[in-house]
């Protein structure tokens, strides 16, 4: 009894739940199917006349929902795709990716079997006609009430009149003359009547009932087919595999193959040692790279790493200097925030260094990236035309501005601005050599040069900038805003600069993440751009055109400026043929960044 | 046997001789017809000078069928109804008990505001109506059949009345409630009675036939979908039921009886033969509800003091309970 009842239990609660997930639909009702109370034996009942002529419709309706069936649940696959590769892929980056497919293909299976379980019956099937063509329950009634001997013969309505007409037929049984007839063949009693009727009635069906095609919930499914499919495109990676600590295989860029094998290290890379000032070292943590290019002229304007976050805090020991401030910059505009602690990075001399050569990045300060060329109005003006659409993120772009073409004060815009939303803790960092035409806190809407400008007044500016509690959010906004810049220059979509994840601002020395990601202490967000271009970007950012070097927080070893050998993982893609293209010490220095101390 | 056009042809002859005394109330000629088919009784109600009495004579002379008249009336007795038994004397002299028959033997019997009379006379029906017996003393006497008891009420007038107890309200197969007629069919009233002459009802009907539509009618194949959507609705009107409306916990003291379900289904049946329909189908259903169960159901005191009817009752539960379980 008691098995009954859970087996009764069990299968109400299915079909609520098909029911619900047929909401809407216009074969909603069918899914609940014949009463408890009196379960009908027509689909036992083969030999019913009407078992045949029913089984088209049912096969029909059986297809139309599971059109509807599997697109819903194929749409609800999708959207959890979406949502999960979209909104929680910020909070929770490292998403496993069972926790990503696994209800997706659950969702898809259970469709399925929904499917194939939920076939219509053909009593189901005979009440939606009945329903459907308002034929008041007679199919349903003939279905079931019908002998199950009978034979259709007995009920046919002789084709010479196709139907029974009520009015002037008879029964044999009280009319024999009509029963001789062979317009009249009246089955008798009432029921044998009643299923003649409901024949012809079934007779006259349109098959298929209609023509309405599920194209709303297919187009539906198709829309989150696609949207899932190129969220998952652009989706953050898997989760990371470790890798041997220090000997991770550069080669791993399939450019590189071409490439000497001899990859400068950290520490044989000049400029690229930590300080042997400890008070100038930036203290590095798990995650945390600091970019410290060897020599600016070399390097400067060809190619820039952002790194990953330092953690709140960590900033502000002092500024490390940083003599490829230009040519390597690291670090997202949400770095150059860190610049609230970064900037400390900036001892003057290494300031004004980095001033210059990011100043130099008028294009690339609207990308967040240096400069090529200092303070030239052709790179200036693609780092304009690109940092306009966004006037509240000024960027670098000292070339439209003539007065700040001076490379060093160009290159500060972002960090400026960055500082200047996180509490003004540069104060003395390295913008305070840049110069402001514009005056300390009349940034020019909407131009570039005048706000790189200010970067140089980025200190002043900080001064008067909010609290530091709102790091976050400038960070992340700046690296939205360097993001974009980066894109119309290069005309790659890096999806994750995009989302903001990565400051792009050109901070000077300051390559840090994101103060966002810097607070947490996490590693999210580390690109690398050769050539003004971002090189590389997330670990997820599969662009055809780059090539993964590292997968993310696979490459070992102390980040670049990292004091002590502190561990720094970095993860990104270098494209294939620009690091082919560049000479071999810049090679040598990209392969160092990744590398992480393997040898030179 | 008869056949279902047949059944038809015969139905529409009969409304149409009931056509030619009452104008209008086809909805309450069809019901009654429909309780006469299915053997059950009738309880009219409406104010006074509405017809009612007209109906039921109507319908005894279009059915050919005995008629007897009952006027209820507070000091009225049982016996006056059922008959009583009479010591008689043969030609030999000899004397005996012999038992004198009351108005209640006749195939239709006309209970006039039997409302009037006091339980303990309205409940010699009890008996007549249920098993169309009748017992004096130690001796049931059977009923002619078809026995038919249109039984008329005022709802309004309240003084000197004594409301009838369920056991017998539910006994009635219908309840029909007789409303005032409109516009044209009181001018039609007016010019038909202003004229002195009558018109006289044909039978068009006997006994048989009305048992053979009966019969027949019985014989309506009915889905067990549809009867499931009849006993939902009936079991929807009982508050201790499961899953029942708001409106019946709120409002109904006192839920339809089984009798309430067999008279749906009936109902059902029968309308659908005088629709040309073989089988029953929701709409059948839907159509004897009010009729079947307002005088089933009893409403608690809340109801009384927010003004709430059975009918309103009735529809909302119509309402909410769906043609298909969830």
């Amino acid at each position: 009894m008691a098995r009954e009842d859970l087996t009764r239990r069990a299968h109400t609660t299915l079909r609520r739940a098909v029911a619900l997930i047929m909401a809407r639909s216009d074969y909603q009702y069918l899914l609940l199917g014949a009463p408890r109370l009196l379960p009908a034996a027509a689909d036992r009942a083969n030999d019913n006349p009407l078992v045949e002529p029913i089984r088209p419709y049912r096969r029909w309706l059986w297809r139309q929902r599971s059109i509807v069936t599997l697109a819903r649940f194929l749409g609800l696959a999708m959207a959890y795709l979406v949502a999960v590769n979209v909104l929680l892929r910020d909070a929770v980056p490292s998403l496993p990716p069972i926790l990503i497919w696994f209800p997706v293909i659950a969702c898809v299976l259970a469709g399925a079997w929904l499917v194939r379980s939920n076939r219509p019956s053909l009593a189901e099937t005979a009440r939606w006609l009945d329903r459907e063509f308002e034929l008041h329950e007679q199919l349903g009634t003939a279905l079931e009430c019908t002998p199950s001997q009978l034979q259709g013969q007995s009920l046919v309505i002789h084709h010479p009149r196709p139907i029974v007409h009520p009015a002037t037929a008879v029964s044999p049984t009280t009319r024999p003359e009509a029963a001789s007839s062979a317009g009249y063949v009246q089955p008798d009693p009432l029921a044998q009547r009643q299923a003649a009727r409901a024949l012809a009635r079934l007779q006259q069906l349109p098959y298929p009932p209609w023509q309405k095609r599920q194209r709303g919930s297919v187009l539906l499914a198709l829309v989150l087919l696609l949207a899932g499919f190129f969220s998952t495109r652009y989706a953050a990676p898997a989760a990371p595999t470790a890798a041997p600590q220090g000997s991770y295989p550069l080669t791993q860029a399939r450019s590189t193959g071409s490439l000497p094998q001899a990859i400068p290290t950290q520490a044989s890379l000049a400029g690229l040692s930590p300080s042997a000032d400890g008070s100038a070292k930036v203290p590095a943590t798990k995650g945390d790279t600091h970019a410290s290019p060897p020599a600016q002229s070399s390097l400067s304007g060809s190619f820039q790493i952002r790194s990953s976050p330092q953690p709140a805090g960590s900033g502000g020991t002092g500024p490390a200097p940083n003599p490829l401030a230009g040519s390597l910059t690291g670090g997202s505009a949400g770095s150059t925030v860190n610049g609230a602690r970064s900037s400390n990075a900036g001892p003057s001399g290494a300031a004004q260094q980095l001033q210059a050569g990011s100043g130099n990045g008028s294009k690339s300060g609207a990308q967040g990236q240096t400069g090529q060329s200092t303070g030239s109005g052709k790179n200036g003006s693609p780092a304009n035309q690109s940092g306009q659409p966004n006037a509240q993120q000024p960027q670098s772009g000292p070339s439209q501005n003539p007065q700040t073409g001076s490379p060093a004060q160009g290159s500060k815009t972002q960090s400026s601005q960055d500082q200047s939303q996180q509490g003004g803790q540069q104060t003395s960092g390295p913008n305070t050599s840049g110069k402001n035409p514009f005056g300390e806190d009349t940034p020019p809407p909407g131009t570039k040069g005048s706000q790189s400008g200010q970067n140089g007044q980025g200190g002043t500016k900080s001064a008067h900038a909010p609290a530091q509690g709102q790091s976050s959010a400038a960070s992340s906004q700046s690296g939205s805003t360097g993001n974009g810049s980066g894109q119309s220059e290069n005309g790659l979509q890096d999806p994750r600069t995009q989302r903001g994840n990565t400051g792009s601002g050109t901070g000077p020395t300051q390559n840090r993440p994101g103060s966002q990601q810097a607070e947490s202490g996490q590693v999210k967000v580390t690109q690398v751009t050769v050539n003004g271009k971002p090189a590389i970007g997330s670990g997820n950012a599969q662009s055809p055109d780059l090539v993964p070097v590292a997968p993310y927080e696979v490459a070992p070893g102390p980040g670049l400026g990292a004091p002590n050998g502190e561990s720094s993982t970095v993860e990104g893609y270098v494209p294939e043929a620009d690091i082919s293209s560049l000479p071999p010490d810049e090679q040598a220095l990209i392969r160092a960044y990744f590398n992480g101390g393997s040898g030179s | 046997m008869i056949s279902p056009e047949e059944f038809q042809a015969t139905a529409r002859r009969i409304l149409e001789e009931i056509s030619t005394v009452i104008v209008g109330q086809e909805a309450v000629a069809r019901g009654v017809l429909i309780a006469l088919v299915g053997g059950g009784h009738v309880l009219l109600e409406g104010v006074p000078g509405l017809g009612k009495t007209s109906l039921v004579r109507a319908f005894a002379g279009a059915l050919d069928l005995q008629f007897g008249r009952i006027q209820f009336t507070p000091d009225l007795m049982p016996a006056d109804i059922t008959g009583t038994s009479i010591v008689s004397e043969d030609e030999m002299g000899r004397r005996s008990l012999s038992f004198q028959k009351g108005p209640i033997f006749a195939n239709i019997v006309l209970a006039d505001e039997i409302n009037r009379a006091t339980p303990k006379t309205q409940s010699a029906l009890l008996e007549a109506m249920q098993e169309c017996t009748v017992t004096a003393g130690t001796t049931s006497h059977p009923l002619p059949a078809p026995f038919f008891v249109l039984a008329t009420q005022n709802p309004i007038e309240m003084e000197g009345t004594y409301p009838l107890p369920e056991a017998q309200l539910d006994r009635f197969f219908f309840k029909l409630v007789i409303t005032y007629p409109y516009r044209g069919e009181l001018a039609t009233i007016v010019r038909r009675t202003g004229s002195g002459e009558m018109p006289v009802v044909r039978g068009v009907a006997g006994g048989e036939t009305l048992l053979a539509m009966s019969r027949l009618a019985r014989e309506v194949p009915m889905a067990s979908h549809v009867l499931d959507y009849a006993v939902r609705i009936v079991l929807a009107t009982q508050p201790n039921s499961p899953d029942v409306p708001e409106v019946t916990r709120k409002y109904i003291r006192i839920g339809a009886s089984p009798r309430g379900a067999q008279a749906i289904a009936l109902a059902g049946r029968i309308g659908s033969l005088l629709d040309g329909r073989y089988n029953l189908s929701y709409d059948d259903v839907r159509a004897a509800v009010h009729p079947a169960l307002r005088h089933r159901i009893s409403l608690n005191f809340e109801a009384q003091t927010h003004g709430i009817t059975t009918d309103t009752v009735l529809d909302e539960i119509v309402q909410t309970v769906r043609e298909v379980p969830n």
